[in-house]
């Protein structure tokens, strides 16, 4: 069915003068899609002939670019604190005494060697550890296994608070008197921007995922030409893929998501082929799937369970699998 | 003034590629192109890109959300919402129709919250419908709210001359009782009166409109 409607139909519709039997012409008119742009550009057009107010566009255009502005300036890219020795190394390059330069030189090597080392804390949990570490301004991290954290050693809370993640981990933030960020750097370029709140921070090479569990959160990801940006509310989670891209979701249980720390697992919906992933991630243990019908089987439940093999157990049990176990490699199979 | 030279010159840059016809009104064609030119400017700056959607809208966006909100100062409000969303969120790389559908749409969206919100402050279901856009949005839909503002301006038209006029002065033109007593003659006492009946008309008569059209639209549209 094809309905023509001409503007000055849709001109009269909007000023409310058209029949309600020409009302349902228009509206057989716009069960064409592509019918909605014409609508709006008539819509713009009309509005603009008959203006049913004078808007103030010049002080409203002003605060608008003062908006987006202060939108960049506030959140500065680069304070990773790492400035001061790579200056130094530039600042002393060629000098007439060759002994001195190398020996410089030789100082410059190592110490960007142990850079990190100087720099920052690193604390890491292995396989099968969860960790708790209070930090100096006063916040709380709660480590799960195979995770590292990188802390500044000097000036954390004075000039910034930013640390790096790889791994997953519960951050309980302090807000500061001055308002000071919160950042977390986790993998991909992904970065978590906070004031003071509790998340959960899971940033491992398959992806990354955030949960807030209150606050207000604002998350930065993708490469550094094409940073994007949003922001999270209570009860949502984040994914983002390798490729960068961000999917945003409702979850109804945030604690779930940080069971861990209480060596509980909590499944809502996983698939097996993620169980792969968190296997690897938190045991350094090789699943093996050998129905690869089961690949996308989704499990549902919550498991308390203080290693792989019995996590495993009580899997296999409640899902009617069954499984062996060889050192570090685990085969799951179906029972029949 | 280096805001208004730049101001100026963004002028001249949309005057230049858009043909902005002597009259100040724009033809379709070139409406068309301006979007097009816009769409390009998101490659490069989307800062730009933003302020040039600015420029473009924002009056024809408060002019569409003031016939559902009746307040210039609210209206400039709603719109000016959008776009600061529009920036935040970068939703310029999601727009898939013309920029113009994305913000017209937003402003009735917004517009019907708002009314929502106002009519039901009891109602909780305004909050779960806070969206910016619709993706599948029915002609149905799209014509029960904009016939909302055909019903608002009707009920409007229904109450007396005087408090007709003051409660435009007052809602409208955003002006003090004060003033608007002063300049018709009126007692402070009496602009309240008309503003208050004013209001509860209004409020009575979309009130009924709402349960018997709108809400139950609602309920379909977003199940």
């Amino acid at each position: 069915m094809s309905v023509e409607v001409s503007k000055n139909l849709v001109f009269e519709y909007f000023a409310g003068k058209t029949s309600a039997i020409q009302n349902r012409l228009i509206l057989d008119w716009l069960l064409l899609s592509e019918n909605h742009e014409q609508y709006y550009e008539w819509l713009v057009e009309w509005e603009k002939l008959y203006p049913k107010c004078s808007p103030e566009l010049d002080i409203h255009l002003e605060k608008y670019i003062q908006y987006m502005n202060q939108e960049v300036e506030s959140y500065p890219v680069d304070v990773t604190g790492t400035e001061p020795i790579n200056k130094l190394l530039v600042m002393r390059p060629i000098s007439a005494w060759l002994a001195a330069a190398s020996v410089i030189l030789l100082v410059g090597v190592i110490s960007l060697f142990y850079k990190d080392n100087i720099q920052f804390k690193s604390y890491t949990t292995t396989y099968n550890e969860t960790k708790r570490i209070n930090l100096s301004d006063g916040s709380s991290v709660m480590l799960n296994s195979n995770t590292n954290l990188r802390v500044p050693r000097f000036g954390f809370g004075k000039s910034s608070r930013r640390v790096r993640l790889i791994g997953e981990a519960n951050f309980n933030v302090t807000h500061t008197v001055s308002n000071q960020t919160f950042i977390v750097e986790a993998e991909e370029g992904l970065e978590v921007v906070v004031l003071g709140t509790e998340f959960t921070v899971n940033s491992r090479k398959h992806g990354s995922k955030v949960v807030l569990n209150k606050g207000k959160v604002q998350l930065k990801y993708g490469k550094n030409s094409a940073k994007k940006e949003l922001y999270l509310k209570p009860g949502e989670l984040v994914t983002v893929d390798n490729s960068g891209k961000a999917n945003l979701r409702k979850t109804d249980n945030t604690e779930m998501h940080k069971g861990w720390a209480n060596h509980r697992y909590t499944f809502d919906g996983t698939t097996l082929h993620e169980l792969v992933f968190l296997f690897e991630d938190n045991y350094g243990i090789k699943l093996i799937i050998k129905d690869q019908n089961l690949v996308d089987m989704a499990l549902y439940g919550s498991f308390q369970a203080d290693s792989a093999e019995a996590l495993i157990e009580a899997l296999s049990e409640s899902s009617n699998l069954v499984y062996s176990k060889t050192d570090n490699v685990i085969t799951l199979d179906s029972s029949n | 003034m280096s805001r208004i030279e730049q101001i100026t010159s963004q002028e001249n840059t949309v005057d230049l590629k858009s043909n902005h016809d002597q009259n100040g009104s724009i033809s379709e064609e070139v409406q068309n192109d301006s979007e097009f030119f816009i769409r390009n400017t998101f490659q490069t700056d989307s800062k730009k890109g933003c302020e040039l959607l600015f420029r473009l809208y924002f009056k024809p966006m408060c002019s569409y959300a003031v016939g559902f909100v009746l307040s210039k100062e609210i209206a400039e409000d709603i719109v000016s919402d959008i776009f600061f969303n529009f920036w935040k969120n970068q939703s310029f790389h999601q727009v898939s129709t013309s920029y113009r559908g994305y913000l017209f749409r937003s402003v009735r969206n917004r517009s019907y919250n708002y009314l929502a919100k106002e009519l039901n402050k009891t109602d909780s279901l305004s909050d779960n419908n806070v969206r910016d856009f619709a993706q599948n949005e029915t002609p149905l839909y799209i014509m029960q709210i904009d016939e909302l503002q055909v019903r608002i301006n009707n009920i409007i038209g229904s109450l007396g001359p005087q408090c007709q006029k003051v409660f435009l002065m007052n809602r409208l033109e955003g002006r003090a009782n004060k003033e608007i007593a002063g300049e018709l003659n009126l007692s402070v006492r009496t602009v309240e009166t008309h503003v208050f009946k004013a209001i509860s008309t209004l409020r009575k008569g979309l009130r009924d409109y709402w349960i018997s059209t709108i809400a139950l639209l609602c309920a379909v549209y977003y199940s």
